[in-house]
């Protein structure tokens, strides 16, 4: 198994949860995150980079904060939001991003259970740290959201 | 360790107990390395079986909407990844261990045995864990660094002669109530959790209820009643203060005699 391939990320036993109870409705079931898949091919890709993928000290993604970063997401992000922008960080982390006209969020997964998130729009900026605890990193998800519905809207309408 | 008064029910219906501490994946730790564990606890755990490695967990709070169940995607790292039982000859006490996982189990291993009660298991799990954590050090892994403790209880009793599932579970279980409606009750099962807060009202752990009816190893059907809970390290670098596991064991008995009837205490208290 060639270095590239030794982290598999694997999916079976989300999808075998999802697929365990076959039922004649159709609507009783949470619906799958439209970024689901988008996300799982980008992790892999990010997984498979070498040390050094920036051409200088980088070290590899690390599978358990990448494992990490996709359940935090899972339970953070709504199913219908965009789906981030996923770079690595030099130390082993993943970072999601995501960007509106006057409004940006990031959330570093430095590693399991150490976030750091940033905030910002045309009035304020902020950083918050988070462990377990995850209530300031909702507040900040709930506002990116109702902007990027709002942005939605008025796409909508017009 | 936290002093708690435990109620006490000399024919409580406990058959195993589970101390766990999960911590930051030790990468270079393999099957083999196991093995070499083993040698220094052989003389009390003698047997040992491969088992499946138990997943990754993660307890993540502050949501203001349900948790709708995700299952995360688990990670295979460098080869398949296992996790190794080492049991005592009679079967009553287990240690298990994977790469992120320490585990001691205490079993009833028959119908004579007793609940050795916490204390006694948490000194085991404290004196084995010291041991695999000299282990990992002297292998050069680097230290263990929890990431989250558990508690797993699980209770079982037998179904009376002539009695259904579900009037056991009304009778001696406060979760569903009885005669919610005219149709005769046939089976129920319930999975409920609970946010568990520290001193500061921070979210600090949660705790799950199963009840489920079980075939059990004599071939009786009867009440499996699981109580589970995950708290959180005090900090999240490489103290291993087991405060959060002495309070998953007080939300666990808590909750135990806050969900069965007076009728069940009574019964396992002997005074029937």
């Amino acid at each position: 198994m060639n270095s590239a391939n030794r982290n598999v990320v694997e999916l079976d036993r989300y999808r075998e949860a999802k697929a365990s109870q076959p039922s004649i409705a159709t609507q009783g079931s949470s619906p799958q995150p439209n970024w689901e898949s988008a996300v799982r091919d980008r992790l892999q890709y990010l997984l498979a980079l070498p040390a050094g993928w920036d051409s200088s000290d980088a070290k590899k993604v690390d599978p358990w904060t990448a494992e990490f970063a996709n359940t935090l997401l899972h339970y953070v992000w709504p199913v219908d939001g965009p789906p981030p922008f996923i770079a690595p960080t030099c130390y082993g982390g993943v970072q999601f991003e995501w960007h509106l006209p006057d409004l940006e969020l990031e959330i570093e997964v430095i590693r399991r259970h150490h976030l750091e998130v940033f905030i910002s729009d045309n009035d304020s900026e902020s950083y918050i740290t988070c462990k377990h605890d995850l209530t300031e990193l909702f507040r900040a998800v709930d506002k990116f959201s109702e902007k990027y519905e709002s942005g939605m809207n008025a796409t909508s309408a017009a | 360790m936290i002093e708690f008064k435990s109620p006490d029910f000399p024919n409580a219906p406990l058959i195993e107990v589970a101390l766990s501490v999960q911590f930051q994946p030790l990468v270079q730790f393999s099957s083999a390395h196991a093995g070499l564990f083993w040698q220094s606890i052989m003389g009390d755990f003698p047997l040992t079986q491969d088992q499946p490695v138990l997943p990754m967990l993660n307890e993540l709070f502050g949501s203001n909407r349900p948790n709708v169940g995700f299952v995360g995607m688990g990670i295979q790292f460098g080869g398949t990844p296992n996790r190794t039982w080492f049991s005592t000859r009679d079967g009553s006490l287990l240690i298990q261990v994977q790469n992120n996982r320490f585990v001691l189990n205490w079993r009833k291993s028959g119908l004579e045995s007793s609940y050795p009660r916490y204390e006694f298991v948490r000194s085991k799990f404290e004196k084995y864990l010291a041991l695999f954590k000299e282990f990992v050090a002297e292998q050069g892994f680097g230290q263990v660094t929890p990431d989250l403790f558990e508690a797993h209880y699980v209770n079982q009793w037998p179904l009376e002669d002539g009695k259904n599932f579900s009037e056991v579970i009304g009778s001696w279980l406060k979760l569903i109530p009885e005669n919610v409606t005219s149709l005769e009750p046939e089976q129920a099962s319930i999975s409920s959790q609970y946010i568990v807060k520290g001193s500061a009202q921070q979210p600090v752990g949660r705790l799950y209820v199963n009840v489920a009816p079980i075939l059990n190893t004599q071939g009786k059907y009867g009440v499996n009643l699981e109580l589970i809970c995950r708290t959180i390290p005090l900090d999240l670098g490489t103290s291993f203060d087991l405060a959060p596991l002495d309070l998953a064991r007080e939300k666990i008995v808590t909750t135990f005699e806050q969900i069965t009837s007076d009728s069940a205490h009574n019964f396992w208290r002997g005074n029937t």
